[in-house]
């Protein structure tokens, strides 16, 4: 056993193995990008790099668990990452005592770094640091004043193979192959005494209907409303005695046959890299050119490669053993196919292909990829603004941004009763004002409970965006402690 | 705390910062939770934190419990978590107890000397246990729990909210014996025929009783009888465990003899898929232990009985040291032999086999767990413990973590409590008494002649007096151990609520308390208007187990339960 045993039974060893290889830079030490560093240290980060040019302060104290008076004085990321390093020697961590506005300004201190956590930074210094990192890293900003804060992820394209999915069951019976049509046929369902009828597998019911309504009608699966109800007749047709039930499953999973060859989303993605160079996909090279395999795949065989996961059914041994075995046979060549065509591709472009594993996996799971594509910071507040999203929320963000920028502007860490900084926040939140008192009350300290929180939101995003599993939210999410309430502003586009 | 929270004061107003600092705080659990619960209850600058929990530390916790490092595996938590949060932050005042959280010895008026209560547990009892002390309190309980990414924060204020218990919990699962012995369906139920029955019949514990409800109908008298013989034939093979030609004997019984057994039931079969009996291949227990190390794939048939072979021969080896082995998901030899064994029946019945690791936690009953998750939930719940210290009554709310696409959870205001609540809606009283106080007093001097009982049922963890048993009428309060306990007073003309009295040694006496009548029986009464008239609800006697009573297993705070305990005609997951 290991001990990451208790996170591995969600995102399994691969994934792990991501966490392992991923760097993470943070720019600032705030209790909530301390609570971040935290997190990821303990969930087996490779490296983390730390960076601030300040002194643990009295503000600090108050907010954050590893500084007190002990260490005042001491540079914050030091403290920090000494603190931190000691949960787990199998991440490195390292505390620079640099101020982060030379790391914003270096890119080549910027290049190694996957995920990028800022706090506090003023929305022109954080787009300048989007176009130094956009093709490299995802940028994560915190923000914590009392009550209320903020989480914004920014990022060009993510993608994610294994969404986690409820299931990937997949009969494929718009598009049967030999061995399945040759297995359904040998079946007489009319010779068949009673007994033996009840115990027909309902996928073989589904193939039998299907072949009666490709005699009825000419254009492809039931679609509309009457049209299943017609098939639906067609199954029910079959029943021999009252209520027989694999005939009812067969009925249950009538939809089945009218599942999209390839859903709306990835015909999107299909048609997103067709005629593109890969390589403009930047990070996400290996994906995309997955994606143009299955493409080809696609056009070749008329549907998606089979993921070999059956449901239950009602059925004897011998003929449910029968399908497993035709449907894993078929997804086993489905996955040579697969990457057959896939290294084919790879050849064509001169492309360092994936490992073995990752095609199989890609293939296992093709039926639900994703792809995020995401926006810069300016566009994210300008849509951010829209007019019918939820004021109260839009205010804390307006508020949030203006504080950020006074505090930057002004080399502060707190405006203790500065009215000055009032000013700036309402100016800076113009119609949406309402809730400038909120942050302004905070006077620009954290809450720890409050930052706990935040930032344990952006490290459980950080993991999603390092592990290409499951979906993260795009794009910003804003926190009221109070009401205890989120906001999510929903931007970019996604596809799946 | 910091000597100024400027920013805190202007938020929350300079009285909560007050009472921040002068509460005390009761933490029940050291675990995912509970360290984070630590870390934030000591920077928000609560005066004195008390922190229970019995269980010790392991590997798999290192991935959340910040607290623990690898040399702690083994040492207690509640003691090591006090320690080490000291070397993290000298301002750390915490008192803590190696504790089940269950003993008596965490007496009501132990519970009543706190302001606040979080329960950072993993296991429903104990959970129930705190609640209950709390709403007997008037204690405001605030109760975090994880599981992978879900999490919820309920918010308990005695009287005023919803208890833990006022809403139902999903019942643990729970497999019926026939089931598990004769009509596997799912992977799970092959699984706990490994763990429950096979290994525990050839390894565990001798058995104390049949398993089986005894009572025979014409429907099962078959397969009861056909199962008593396998079960017979199992305690015979346990008496050869050492021959050489053991795992042939076990091999040939289990999944083959067995098989043709239950298949000759054709009645059985006629709905069912049928299982096929195990044909075996060629396999030697040398490459066993190599096999079992690869817990990610699915093995072989031929894998699974060289795996089983090994673990047989490495369990048997031991028995000499040992006279009987428990199931232990921790313990290699076990789990080998439960993985090994539930894929081969799997296979003869069809079902989806699993790898060793996917086994282990279904045998486990494994909950994943991050700790960003657990992050999330405290800080929420740390939140709404300022909240109501600072008195924002009307803002306090419960919280549940489920990510959709434009919310991370959904918060709702506490409902008010359930009136049929088996916690929240009963009466409660203390009263004294001296140890050779009987049962038989208690009903006659305190029930009857002080508060107009007429027939009553008493109920401590189990039943101890009603009008037809009469066993502990003599014994006293002393020989029960039912001091520093609550016992339930069950009016059994049904019209009162049920009275909780919580007992303490002292001379006899007892608290003045009004029983409200049943929510139902006060109904009928006002609309009846002569009460003499009314007819008697059709609410059936509450017994101990819907009373919520804490069972009479004891378990520990932060501690999973892995036990698969039978009881009558049904295999309990818990
Ligand atoms: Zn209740």
């Amino acid at each position: 056993m290991n001990k990451y045993d208790r996170q591995i039974r969600l995102w399994s060893e691969a994934g792990q193995g991501s966490l392992k290889s991923a760097r993470h830079l943070v720019l600032g030490v705030t209790a909530a990008t301390t609570e971040f560093v935290k997190n990821m240290v303990l969930a087996g980060i490779g490296h983390v790099t730390i960076v601030d040019g300040n002194s643990v302060t009295e503000a600090d104290r108050s907010a954050s668990f590893f500084m007190h008076h002990d260490v005042d004085g001491s540079n914050r990321a030091q403290v920090i990452a000494q603190y931190i390093q000691s949960l787990n020697d199998e991440a490195e961590v390292v505390g620079a005592a640099e101020n982060p506005n030379h790391y914003i300004q270096t890119p080549e201190l910027l290049a190694s770094y996957d995920i990028i956590i800022t706090t506090r930074l003023a929305d022109d210094i954080l787009m300048q640091l989007w176009k130094n990192v956009c093709k490299t890293s995802v940028l994560i900003q915190i923000d914590s004043y009392g009550c209320v804060g903020q989480v914004r992820s920014f990022f060009l394209w993510h993608t994610i193979v294994d969404s986690h999915p409820e299931s990937r069951v997949e009969l494929y019976l718009h598009n049967l192959w030999s061995e399945i049509e040759s297995y359904s046929d040998s079946i007489d369902l009319e010779a068949l005494e009673n007994h033996d009828h009840e115990h027909i597998a309902f996928v073989v019911l589904l193939i039998k209907a299907l072949q009666e309504w490709k005699r009825r009608h000419h254009n492809g699966p039931p679609s509309t409303l009457p049209e299943k109800k017609e098939f639906k007749a067609i199954i029910k047709a079959f029943e021999r005695t009252y209520d027989q039930e694999n005939v009812s499953e067969a009925v249950r999973n009538a939809w089945r046959v009218s599942v999209p060859k390839v859903p709306e989303g990835l015909s999107k993605l299909f048609e997103i890299q067709e005629g593109c160079n890969l390589r403009e996909f930047g990070l996400q090279l290996t994906f995309f050119s997955l994606v143009r395999a299955l493409k080809q795949f696609v056009a070749k065989y008329d549907r998606l490669p089979l993921s070999g996961d059956l449901p239950d059914m009602k059925s004897d041994t011998a003929g449910y053993n029968r399908i497993v075995e035709i449907y894993r046979t078929k997804a086993k060549q489905d996955a040579e196919q697969f990457a057959r065509v896939y290294l084919n591709l790879c050849q064509l472009e001169g492309l360092e292909p994936a490992s073995q594993s990752e095609i199989e996996h890609f293939c296992k799971n093709c039926r639900h990829i994703r792809a995020l594509r995401g926006v810069p910071p300016n566009e994210d507040k300008r849509l951010n603004l829209r007019v019918h999203e939820d004021s109260e929320f839009k205010s804390i963000f307006s508020a949030i941004c203006g504080a950020n920028e006074y505090l930057y502007r002004n080399h502060l860490t707190t405006w203790y009763g500065d009215q000055s900084a009032a000013e700036a926040l309402r100016d800076y939140s113009a119609h949406y004002a309402d809730q400038v008192g909120l942050v302004y009350d905070s006077s620009a300290e954290e809450l720890h409970s409050v930052s706990a929180f935040l930032g344990g939101i952006a490290a459980q995003e950080a993991t999603k965006f390092t592990l290409h599993q499951y979906t993260p939210f795009m794009h910003t999410l804003v926190y009221d402690a109070i009401k205890q309430a989120t906001h999510v502003f929903l931007n970019g586009e996604i596809f799946n | 705390m910091s000597s100024t929270q400027r920013g805190l004061r202007t938020l929350l107003g300079e009285n909560a910062v007050k009472r921040i600092r002068t509460s005390k705080v009761l933490l029940v659990g050291a675990g995912g939770i509970g360290c984070e619960l630590i870390k934030e209850l000591v920077v928000a600058g609560f005066g004195e934190i008390h922190l229970v929990d019995l269980d010790t530390i392991d590997l798999s916790n290192l991935n959340r419990q910040f607290l623990f490092s690898q040399q702690h595996i083994k040492k207690p938590k509640a003691l090591v978590a006090r320690d080490v949060a000291k070397e993290f932050n000298p301002n750390v005042n915490i008192v803590a107890y190696q504790d089940n959280i269950m003993d008596a010895k965490f007496s009501v008026k132990w519970f009543e000397s706190f302001d606040l209560v979080f329960n950072a547990l993993d296991n429903a009892q104990a959970r129930q246990h705190v609640n209950k002390m709390c709403v007997a309190t008037n204690t405001p309980l605030f109760d975090c729990g994880t599981a992978g990414f879900l999490g919820q924060c309920q918010v308990i204020i005695p009287g005023k909210t919803e208890c833990y218990d006022c809403r139902e919990h999903p019942a643990p699962k729970s497999f019926a014996v026939c089931t598990i012995r004769s009509t596997p369906s799912l992977p799970i139920h092959s699984i706990v025929w490994a763990k429950s029955f096979l290994f525990s019949l050839l390894f565990g514990p001798p058995a104390a009783e049949s398993q089986f409800d005894e009572t025979e109908t014409d429907d099962n008298r078959e397969e009861l009888e056909k199962l008593r013989k396998e079960q017979n034939e199992l305690g015979d093979l346990r008496e050869n465990l050492t021959s050489p030609d053991f795992m042939n004997k076990l091999v040939h019984k289990i999944f083959m003899e067995d098989i043709k057994r239950l298949l000759s039931m054709d009645a059985m079969w006629e709905n069912r898929r049928a299982p096929v009996p195990l044909e075996v291949p060629e396999y030697s227990s040398k490459d066993g232990q190599t096999l079992a190390s690869q817990d990610q794939r699915v093995w072989t048939t031929a894998e699974s009985l060289s795996v089983l072979a090994d673990s047989v021969e490495r369990l048997v080896s031991r028995l000499e040291a040992e006279k009987e082995i428990s199931f232990d998901k921790d313990d290699e030899d076990t789990l080998d032999f439960v993985a090994a064994a539930s894929n081969l029946r799997s296979s003869i019945f069809g079902l989806g086999l699993k790898s060793k690791f996917a086994v282990k936690e279904i045998a486990g009953n494994i909950i994943p767990a991050i700790a960003t998750t657990n992050a999330i939930v405290s800080g929420l719940g740390v939140i709404e413990a300022m909240k109501y210290l600072a008195g924002l009554d009307a803002d306090l709310r419960s919280v549940n973590i489920w990510r959709s696409a434009d919310r991370v959870f959904t918060s709702e205001k506490p409902a008010a409590p359930n009136p049929e609540c088996l916690v929240s809606g009963v009466a409660r009283t203390t009263m004294t008494a001296p140890a050779d106080f009987t049962i038989n007093q208690l009903i006659e001097d305190i029930l009857k002649l002080k508060l107009g009982y007429s027939e009553v049922s008493i109920l401590s963890d189990r039943l101890l007096a009603d009008p037809d048993y009469d066993d502990n009428l003599e014994k006293t309060l002393q020989e029960l151990s039912l001091h520093d306990k609550f016992v339930t007073v069950i009016d059994d003309d049904d019209e009162r609520v049920n009275l909780e009295i919580y007992i303490t040694e002292g001379p006899v006496n007892i608290e003045q308390v009004e029983i409200p009548l049943r929510p139902n029986q006060s109904e009928a009464d006002s609309e009846l208007l002569d009460p003499a008239d009314s007819i008697p609800p059709i609410s059936s006697k509450r017994t101990a187990q819907d009373a919520g009573l804490p069972g009479t297993t004891s378990s520990a705070p932060g501690q999973t339960f892995v036990d698969l305990t039978e009881q009558d005609d049904a295999i309990d997951l818990t």
